[in-house]
């Protein structure tokens, strides 16, 4: 997912930012990416997007992009993606990717 | 007719445009599946991805563009995510490792690794591929055999901004 540290802009409605997002499934067996926003301790906090859970196919880019509330901005720290991996019929382990992006700025 | 042609063919340039390629190298972290694991049973009370417990171990590639910019962070299971009916106790094991680097400095990431709880985190200092292996091991009750059935864990690979 792009960018890793993404601008936050004015949305065309009151009071809400957008952030304009970019994901590029690189796993063949994965088809469907969930998006999550969290503080600096983890802890989920509101946002609007249009898939909360969207189908990426295989070396394809999607671009999506996320509302946030103005007075929760300050509290949003890492945007992420997470892949849904699907259940199976053989004992295995799965592999579950999470990238996240940072809100808050480039590290100094 | 011969003025027309004379007149045409000084405007019979060929056209010349120049077209530009832009590119840019940003902060971006990838991750990939390399391997999928599977686990053995070695023992009826035991689940392992361990080679010589006739598993195998998933390998995971982060792929990074530019030094500096992500931590990996690996969680290898503590649950099952789908299994037969458990009705004991499980008792579960795990680790991460670096398995291989595409840049000579990067084997000083397994040394300088850290471990919470399950989660092992790696510093990603140095931009390139890095392949890490998650061996995950669980044993169930009081050596009691395993149901039959189908189990499925889940590693947890993250790729966190810094």
């Amino acid at each position: 997912m792009t960018p890793a540290y993404p601008e936050v802009k004015m949305s065309h409605i009151k009071n809400v930012v957008k952030v304009e997002m970019s994901l590029f499934n690189s796993r063949e067996e994965i088809r469907y990416y969930q998006i999550d926003l969290f503080d600096l301790n983890w802890m989920p906090i509101p946002f609007s997007t249009p898939y909360r859970i969207m189908k990426v196919d295989y070396k394809e880019h999607k671009a999506f992009d996320v509302y946030i509330r103005k007075r929760d901005l300050p509290e949003a720290v890492f945007l992420c993606t997470t892949s849904k991996v699907r259940k199976t019929n053989i004992s295995r382990t799965l592999v579950s990717s999470t990238i996240c992006s940072r809100l808050d700025g480039e590290p100094a | 007719m011969k003025y027309s042609i004379a007149i045409l063919s000084l405007f019979a340039f060929p056209a010349l445009a120049n077209v530009e390629i832009t590119g840019s190298v940003e902060a971006k972290c990838v991750i990939q599946t390399t391997k999928a694991g599977s686990y053995g049973n070695p023992i009826a009370s035991k689940l392992s991805t361990t080679p010589a417990d006739g598993g195998v171990l998933p390998v995971m590639r982060f792929d990074v563009s530019i030094a500096d910019s992500y931590t990996a962070s690996i969680t290898h299971p503590t649950s099952f995510s789908s299994s037969p009916s458990l009705s004991d106790t499980l008792a579960w094991t795990g680790s991460t490792s670096v398995t291989q680097t595409s840049v000579s400095g990067m084997s000083a990431y397994e040394a300088a690794k850290t471990v919470v709880g399950s989660t092992t985190n790696f510093n990603l200092t140095l931009a390139g591929s890095t392949w890490f292996s998650t061996a995950s091991s669980v044993t169930y009750g009081s050596a009691k055999p395993l149901p039959g059935g189908t189990y499925t864990a889940v590693v947890q690979a993250s790729c966190i901004a810094k």
